[in-house]
């Protein structure tokens, strides 16, 4: 097939704000090209796990041991499971170098992790926005709530969230669907949460990308309630590229896509200090190709758009495309969580319910807001749900046989469980850089990253193990008992920072519209421009960061700025 | 919407103009290996699982294939260790059935084979709860310690040795998650459905049997 070498814009990378940026340049015009490095995974037809049972599966789901030998890292939490075998970056030819610990889970095919996200999706506040200039912490943000509200109600209009309105000013409100319901026993709490602490703490809906309306403009269906959206969804009812973004901006015309087309260098050109276009390795044949744009948007997600800056310009800059500022690379952010507590609940037991959902509730942050000083920065925010015990239960003094079998296969006692989300702040020494000396499979330095949580973090777990225990107390919960299980960094599995934004070129890697500010015609706009992390899922803030900036570029494009 | 309706909107999927566009599996199935066990053992299998979990007014575990499923799972999805304590479980119901009952389980009553695995369940309920308390006291020591030398909190105290199980207790475990997670158990003895299609989270319970998943 004979290639177009040449085009308005290139998009490195489909996940979530891949996705995005296509969609969005295309929309408005412009011919473009979009470079994914993994395979291509077709919307439905590839979604061959998607209408599986337990029983379809010859380990019921479990990872075997040969798929933890395959995937070591993986292996280290939930995301190495028999369902969504196949779904994740092969770790033998992409490996990464672990200074310190770092769960580095990624995902390398068309549509990125929005295939395998958990969907949760909430809008950074104020609060968030003016946090570190406030506290005199890292760099200031660029931009503040109200220049990011308009674009938050473009994608959440577009993508469907659904969720309820509640007028929080920690937590704003946004363009929602009907929300996905809360059962009896969680409405219950939730009021009585409500009364016992004054009005201060609320439990609402979780707010996810989850459509419960039908669009048959967009070809997608209203949730279904099977509750396993990581195996792609035959109704296309959870956002991701290839159910949302993808149609629409291969519905224009204008977008050509390449899968296998590893990005390795961003082409500079100095004099007109502005990318030409970029280098890549298809990962099939090991042949290099060149293709040229006149903006090029790098949404390989945090950490491998900013190895991919720091593989470029070498020649200008040692440490790479960004890297005049010495923050390149640094200040990365995960959310620190698997902190929280469970109980039971009492009074139910005539009470049940129908269908699986894909979400529960959501308890907002309510710490170190509202003048509140506790003995450590920022806030966490919780996720939770509250259901009756299935057969994995056990039964007091039932061992084996028809009673034992009798008693499991009737709903078992209400409870109820939460985990805190915590925020992580951006701190230089948290950093990832270019290993030179180890290489993947196509001969590429690697990343090494060496990330740790300081001690903001470890005051901030105490409350938010405490407070989950206090929350579900004072809401009538009994029997109630913390959890705790270890946290690494990366098993958040949102990683941000890396190449922030920032007012000033000196103290930061990207400007108030996530260009380079060493090369205004590359915009970064994935999770490495996160200036800090708020405790808040990101990705729906990627999502509106990348809108508008894609608004932005085509705007100075006309203009001639680029 | 009805189901047609719905089937057909899914069944309209946007045509994508792709270059080199390659057709590739997304989702992998899992590979199985060579299965360690006869079809003897997974026969014995059954016999043990059916005890464990009988035929009622609902089908039991043998009619669920717990036993065949046993022997898939413990081959792929157990460490050798694993399944030397697994093997250790089977060699041991034998050789009790041999000297308590002077002959092989198989061939024992009903009452007989409850009888012999109950005493296991008991045995190893006492043995776990052995294991807890142990583990729970190592783990408060090492907190004291740890506190005491004000060790740097990014050294982790020393991985407590796997914690042994009692040779009943995977045999057990797999036999519950085997029958539960089967279509057998899933829908013959739980409740499933398929598509859903809403959810109503404050329904009047019906005294039926719980929700598979
Ligand atoms: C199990 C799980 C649950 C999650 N739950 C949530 C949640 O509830 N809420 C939330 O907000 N977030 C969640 N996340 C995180 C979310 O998935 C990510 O934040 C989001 O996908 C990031 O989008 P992205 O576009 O930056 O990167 P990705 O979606 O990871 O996509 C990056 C794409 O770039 C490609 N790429 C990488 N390098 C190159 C290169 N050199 N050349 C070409 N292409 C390249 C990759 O192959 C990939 O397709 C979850 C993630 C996982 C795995
Ligand atoms: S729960 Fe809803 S969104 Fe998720 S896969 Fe099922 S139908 Fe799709």
């Amino acid at each position: 097939m004979a290639d177009n070498m040449h085009y308005d814009a290139i998009v490195v990378g489909s996940g979530i704000s891949g996705g995005w940026a296509a969609k969005e340049l295309t929309e408005r015009g412009l011919k473009v090209l979009m470079l994914e490095r993994g395979r291509n995974i077709e919307h439905v037809a590839d979604y061959v796990n998607a209408s599986k049972e337990s029983w379809d599966y010859p380990h019921r789901g479990t990872a075997t041991v040969e798929m933890e030998e395959n995937y070591p890292v993986l292996s280290r939490d939930y995301p190495l499971n028999e369902q969504t075998y196949g779904m994740w970056a092969n770790e033998q030819e992409n490996p990464y170098v672990e200074a310190k610990r770092f769960d580095w889970f990624r995902g390398y095919h068309v549509g990125g992790r929005s295939l395998m996200w958990g969907r949760q999706s909430y809008r950074l506040s104020d609060t968030d926005f003016s946090a570190n200039e406030r506290e005199g912490i890292a760099t200031d943000w660029p931009i503040r709530y109200s220049d990011i509200a308009p674009w938050y109600d473009h994608v959440e209009r577009f993508a469907g969230i659904s969720g309820t309105s509640e007028g929080l000013d920690i937590l704003p409100d946004g363009q929602f669907l009907p929300p996905i319901p809360l059962n009896i026993v969680e409405k219950d709490v939730a009021a009585r949460l409500r009364k016992a602490f004054g009005g201060k703490r609320y439990l609402i809906n979780a707010r996810v990308a989850n459509i419960t309306e039908s669009r048959p403009e967009q070809n997608r269906v209203a949730c279904q309630y099977r509750n396993k959206c990581w195996l792609g969804c035959p109704y296309g009812a959870y956002f991701s590229t290839q159910a949302a973004t993808l149609p629409a901006a291969m519905a224009t015309g204008n977008l050509t896509m390449r899968p296998f087309s590893i990005v390795k260098e961003v082409l500079y050109d100095k004099d007109g200090k502005r990318a030409r276009g970029v280098e890549i390795i298809d990962a099939e044949t090991n042949e290099t190709y060149e293709y040229t744009a006149n903006v090029v948007f790098l949404n390989a997600s945090s950490f491998n758009s900013t190895w991919l800056l720091m593989n470029s310009a070498n020649d200008v800059w040692e440490g790479g495309l960004g890297s005049s500022s010495g923050e390149l690379g640094h200040n990365v952010m995960d959310h620190h969580f698997r902190v929280g507590a469970e109980g039971r609940v009492e009074g139910y037991d005539d009470k049940y319910y129908y269908g699986r959902r894909p979400a529960g509730f959501y308890i907002p942050r309510f710490r170190n807001i509202d003048g509140e000083e506790r003995p450590y920065t920022r806030g966490f925010g919780y996720q939770g749900s509250a259901s009756r015990q299935g057969w994995r239960r056990e039964v007091a003094e039932l061992n084996i046989g028809a009673d034992m079998k009798e008693a499991l296969s009737k709903p078992g006692d209400w409870t109820i469980g939460m985990t805190a989300f915590g925020e992580m702040l951006p701190y230089h020494d948290n950093f990832i850089a270019l290993d030179r000396g180890t290489t993947d499979k196509w001969g590429l330095p690697v990343l090494s990253i060496s990330v740790d949580l300081h001690e903001n973090e470890r005051r901030m777990r105490e409350d938010m193990k405490q407070d989950a225990v206090d929350i579900l107390e004072a809401s009538g919960v009994v029997d109630v008992k913390p959890t705790e299980s270890d946290y690494a960094p990366g098993m958040g599995i949102h990683e941000m920072g890396t190449a922030r934004m920032g007012r000033d070129p000196e103290t930061s890697v990207l400007n108030g519209n996530n260009q380079v500010w060493d090369a205004p015609n590359v915009y970064v706009t994935d999770g490495a421009c996160m200036t800090s992390a708020s405790c808040v899922n990101p990705s729906l803030t990627y999502m509106a960061l990348t809108a508008r900036a894609a608004d932005h570029a085509v705007k100075s494009l006309k203009n001639g700025d680029l | 919407m009805n189901r047609r309706e719905l089937l057909t909107m899914i069944a309209a999927v946007t045509g994508t103009s792709m270059m080199g566009a390659h057709r590739a599996f997304a989702y992998q199935p899992t590979p199985v290996g060579e299965n360690l066990f006869s079809e003897a053992d997974a026969e014995f299998l059954d016999t043990v699982a059916e005890t464990i979990i009988p035929a009622t007014d609902t089908p039991g575990a043998r009619e669920a294939g717990v036993g065949a499923f046993m022997t898939v799972y413990v081959s792929d999805c157990y460490t050798s260790r694993e399944q030397a304590n697994f093997r250790e479980g089977m060699e041991q119901i034998r050789t009790r059935a041999e000297t308590d009952y002077g002959k092989p389980f198989e061939e024992m009553s009903t009452e007989e084979r409850q009888e012999l695995l109950q005493t296991a369940a008991d045995e190893a309920r006492a043995f776990t709860s052995r294991r807890m308390a142990e583990l729970e006291e190592r783990r408060e020591q090492s907190i004291d310690q740890q506190s005491a030398a004000d060790t740097a909190a990014d050294e982790q105290p020393e991985e407590a040795a796997e914690p042994e199980m009692h040779w009943f207790t995977p045999i057990q475990q797999l036999t519950l998650f085997g029958f539960f997670t089967s279509e057998v158990g899933g829908t013959e003895v739980l409740r499933y459905e398929q598509v859903p299609g809403e959810y109503i989270g404050d329904l009047d319970y019906d005294g039926g049997p719980a929700w598979a998943t």
